[in-house]
């Protein structure tokens, strides 16, 4: 049961530290309400004065929708860049932050300070910056590896197919090991990162290695630990659409109480992954102990133990 | 001979007779049609090869006072053969967003044709291509006659001919054991005699296959005996009249259609077979296994067309109607329509929220009608069918599953028939490439699908908006009873609004509607109108210097004057496209009262101006979206302080979501 312990370790740990929490959600919404104000000057000048606009109040009306588009057609394009730039920017700042999360959660003090926020975030930049690069590299190898396999087993397997079902049952085959790689090579980075600060390791590549290896050899374990994370979103996520759709967003005052409910979803999600990095850091301190644990209390465990 | 003899004769005749009427089983008391072209056609597949074996007998009558000398043909499979037929090279060998398999080709040989009385004509075929110079093309086929055939009168055929059915492409051919035989026989052109349509003088009309077109053909009896193995399950135009196992494996089914004028079968082992009924219309589907859970979905629909085709246009007069349910992979076979027999499209997993199901069936059903019973040719006005069956597609969907939901309702992202078909022409890239009313292979800068089905839906919703709906369904009534089994033309089309609706309207429409069609059926401009402005100003009385007793004076305006005065407002509104149709004007004032303005939309603007003591607060031009032409509902209409919450929603909806990509993002970093 060491993945259930190191996932109720790690959800422990993201409540200790809500100034953490605090600051990564800051971040999350400096990078999110520019773009979104961007949205809302495009929808104001696509809009006018138009009363068009008031089919959207209580409803939806595609005829109005698809007029937005074509009229407000180049703004949108360049709207949608903006998004994609922003979301390659988040994955690149998040990699320079993560110095900074992992100080707090793997630190043994319970006190949250920016100053140490960003001494962490400091310490491992460069380190973070070769690992991401490492990373990058190793999932588009792995994906277009794994893609050209999967997309010939696809092909194989419903060559001759007499029916669509067919497509749609290899479709959700490929598709969950596509997905599943893809989320291991992500927990791997995790672990990577992890590793590079419990360890100190100076040698990315070796760091690389070490969380293959470990993801490799306590696959069940990682497994377990990621999926009590997942399902914990995906309770929240079941809640947050009920809340959502329960009050609805017909007046302003609904408006406000789901804008409320958004947000505390936001800080959820940011809790969770703060937990996913305490139940990894756990992990991966119960089973490779540091070269100080190893000489003071060696650690053996059975790669089937989880 | 002894009573009990007679008895056994007796009983075995009364036996037979009905079996014997049976096989030659006859529709309708009376003929429909003219009955022109007449088939009576023996074909049997080769399972293997995928290829057709026929014989077949034309029975074609003279309906001109002309002399004809010559027949022509269409051997449309040929346009499958190679590269270089003409619908090959238009369509670089990709139709309805399905490519031609490698290796699958398709094509037709006339073996031989005699007449009745054994005289050979085999050697008098030669390929033509009326629409072209591509003599590559072997799509038609003109056969010089020994002996012309008089006026009125009648000559017999016989045909033998090989096929090869190409890989599933264009609506015919086969998928692994799956078949859609369609287009699969040498079939008469039309010979059109001097009034016929816009012929100044006899012709064949007889155009070759082309990327865009369909078909053209004149009504007649087919009676058509398929021949196949056993395990297979047939559907075809017409009734099943007889079906007898020959003994070797292979059974052969005859089937008997009148007063149509096309036949397509399907055999497929595999199919489901599920039998319902309409009044007296039987309903038979032919059902993948895998969505037999759908079943329902073709049916209700088929019904729902039925009784509505029934109710707004006229009866459906054949008997049976039998929808196919195409094979995995063969989806370009799909979405099809032939005389009682309709080829629709279903997905494996596809709910309720998305009907595409029931929009195919109800638009191939629609068919039965335009294009089925009002026969226009489809190669030069396709128009007539395409787009005022999908016109009646639109008003069918979106009042049996609901005004702006009935093709997609999904987690509140909801759009209708008609929001589609107008969506589609309002955001083509030119809506100027081409008039509605362009011969279907001449689009050669794009958009004929989406100007001939589309954009007619939208016009004719227009229409109808603008003429009223009890106007619209009679000149539509009219136009169906007055030209069922003939070939209409566009012409003919707008002579029955020309005539109709006055009956309803009076001259308030001016003496024809022609200004109507001109604008939208035969130009390319675009209809949109704009509310531009709304401007209120409180009337406070003249200040300045004003001529007094021959003297001058100068006025000034009080405080008390000014909280009092009433306002002058002007409503501002402006045509911005070169199309010209009557509007209304709506116009809201401080306090909700609303005043109603008619324009006739002719000039470039026009300014209502009001001197109330409320000020206008909002106003729209169109406000109920008669225009459903109008290129841009944004700018329809104005309000002095614009709604600022739904931005606000969306403004939070978006952030919401890009926080939570952020984050998902974040997982990578």
């Amino acid at each position: 049961m060491k993945a259930f312990r190191a996932f109720t370790q790690g959800m422990r740990q993201g409540l200790k530290a809500p100034g953490l929490l605090l600051t990564l959600y800051l971040f999350n919404l400096a990078a999110a309400l520019p773009v979104a104000l961007v949205f809302r000057n495009i929808l104001k000048s696509g809009f006018g004065n138009s009363m068009a606009i008031e089919r959207f109040i209580e409803g939806f009306d595609y005829a109005v929708y698809q007029d937005f588009l074509t009229q407000a057609g180049p703004a949108m394009g360049a709207f949608g860049s903006l998004v994609f730039w922003v979301l390659l920017g988040y994955v690149f700042v998040s990699t320079l932050i993560a110095g900074g999360v992992l100080t707090i959660v793997g630190g043994e003090s319970e006190k949250f300070s920016l100053g140490t926020f960003f001494a962490g975030c400091g310490r491992y930049i460069g380190r973070f910056f070769r690992l991401f690069l490492i990373f990058a590299a190793l999932l588009s190898v792995t994906m277009l590896v794994v893609g050209a396999i999967l997309a010939a087993i696809f092909s194989a397997a419903t060559q001759n197919a007499t029916s669509e079902v067919t497509l749609v049952v290899w479709g959700l085959i490929v598709g969950s090991i596509a997905v599943t790689v893809l989320g291991l090579l992500i927990v791997a980075l995790d672990f990577a990162k992890i590793a590079t600060v419990r360890l100190d390791l100076r040698s990315m590549l070796k760091a690389t290695g070490q969380s293959l290896a470990f993801i490799i050899r306590r696959l069940f374990s990682v497994v377990v630990a990621v999926i009590l994370v997942l399902l914990t979103l995906a309770i929240g996520t079941v809640l947050y659409f009920w809340a959502a759709s329960a009050i609805g967003m017909d007046s302003l005052w609904a408006l406000a109480v789901v804008f409320v409910i958004q947000q505390l979803y936001v800080i959820f999600r940011i809790y969770l992954r703060v937990a996913l990095y305490g139940s990894e850091w756990a992990l991966h301190a119960r089973l490779t102990p540091s070269p100080e644990q190893a000489s003071a209390a060696p650690v053996s465990v059975a790669p089937s133990e989880a | 001979m002894d009573l009990v003899r007679r008895c056994v004769v007796l009983g075995v005749l009364l036996a037979i007779i009905p079996l014997c009427l049976h096989a030659r089983q006859m529709m309708f008391k009376d003929p429909l049609s003219p009955r022109i072209a007449n088939y009576s056609i023996a074909v049997t597949l080769n399972e293997a090869d995928k290829t057709l074996a026929g014989k077949e007998r034309l029975t074609w009558r003279n309906p001109s006072r002309d002399v004809i000398t010559e027949l022509q043909f269409h051997l449309y499979l040929n346009a499958f053969k190679n590269t270089e037929s003409t619908f090959m090279r238009e369509s670089g060998g990709t139709n309805r967003g399905f490519s031609i398999e490698k290796g699958g080709w398709g094509w037709i040989d006339v073996t031989s044709m005699k007449t009745a009385d054994g005289e050979d004509l085999t050697g008098s075929m030669e390929f033509i291509h009326p629409d072209d110079d591509n003599d590559q093309d072997q799509t038609v086929m003109r056969v010089v006659l020994p002996r012309p055939v008089r006026p009125g009168g009648t000559i017999q055929l016989d045909i033998e001919f090989m096929a090869q059915l190409p890989s599933v492409f264009a609506r015919t051919g086969y998928h692994q054991d799956f078949f859609m035989v369609g287009q699969w026989f040498p079939k008469i052109g039309v010979y059109e005699p001097a009034g016929m349509r816009t012929a100044t003088q006899g012709r064949w009309n007889c155009h070759q296959f082309h990327s865009n077109t369909e078909f053209y053909a004149d009504f007649g009896v087919y009676d058509v005996d398929i021949t196949l193995p056993t395990k297979f399950v047939v559907g075809a135009t017409g009734l099943l009249v007889s079906d007898i196992e020959n003994g070797n494996g292979t059974k052969t089914q005859r089937y008997h259609a009148e007063d149509v004028h096309d036949f397509a079968w399907t055999a497929s082992p595999h199919y489901v077979v599920a039998d319902d009924r309409w009044k007296h219309v039987a309903i038979r589907v032919l059902m993948q296994p895998q969505r037999t859970h759908q079943i329902t979905r073709y049916i209700e629909s088929v019904k729902h067309a039925l009784a509505y085709f029934e109710e707004h246009v006229g009866r459906y007069p054949y008997p049976i109607i039998t929808i196919v349910d195409p094979a995995h992979g063969a989806m370009g076979a799909g979405g099809m329509e032939y005389p009682t027999l309709i080829t629709a499209g279903a997905f494996w997993g596809i709910g309720p929220e998305l009907k595409l199901a029931e929009l195919v069936t109800i638009h191939e059903f629609g068919h039965e009608y335009w294009y089925g019973l009002v026969a226009n040719n489809e190669f030069e006005e396709a128009w007539l069918d395409e787009g005022i069956n999908s016109y009646y597609e639109t008003r069918i969907m979106d009042e049996t599953y609901g005004d702006q939901r009935s093709v997609i309702d999904l987690e509140g992202f909801h759009a209708g028939d008609l929001d589609f078909s107008r969506s589609a022409y309002v955001t083509m890239g030119n809506p100027k490439v081409s008039p509605i009313a362009t011969p279907a292979w001449k689009f050669k800068a794009g958009g004929y699908g989406t100007l001939t089905y589309q954009k007619t839906a939208t016009v004719l919703a227009t229409l109808e908006r603008l003429i009223g709906r009890p106007a619209m369904d009679s000149a539509m009534k009219t136009y169906f009873e007055r030209w069922k089994f003939n070939h209409p033309t566009a012409a003919d089309f707008k002579a029955v609004f020309n005539e109709i609706v006055p009956q309803y309207h009076g001259d308030r429409f001016g003496e024809s509607l022609d200004w109507f069609f001109t604008q939208l059926i035969e130009g390319t401009e675009v209809c949109d109108y704009e509310l531009t402005s709304i401007r209120s100003e409180r009337i406070e009385g003249i200040a300045g210097v004003v001529n007094d007793n021959g003297g001058k004076t100068t006025k000034t305006r009080s405080s008390e004057h000014e909280a009092n005065a009433p306002y002058r407002s002007r409503v501002l509104v402006s045509r911005l496209g070169e199309v010209q149709l009557p509007v209304t004007v709506v116009v809201g004032f401080e306090g909700g009262e609303t005043v109603v303005e008619a324009w006739d939309g002719k000039d470039r603007w026009k300014e209502f101006i009001y001197e109330r003591p409320e000020k206008v607060v909002r106003a729209a031009v169109d406000p109920d979206r008669a225009l459903v032409v109008d290129m841009n509902l944004l700018n329809n209409s104005k309000t002095a302080d614009p709604e600022s919450f739904p931005i606000q929603k969306h403004f939070i909806k978006m952030l919401f979501w890009i926080q939570n990509a952020l984050q998902s993002v974040a997982l990578g970093g």
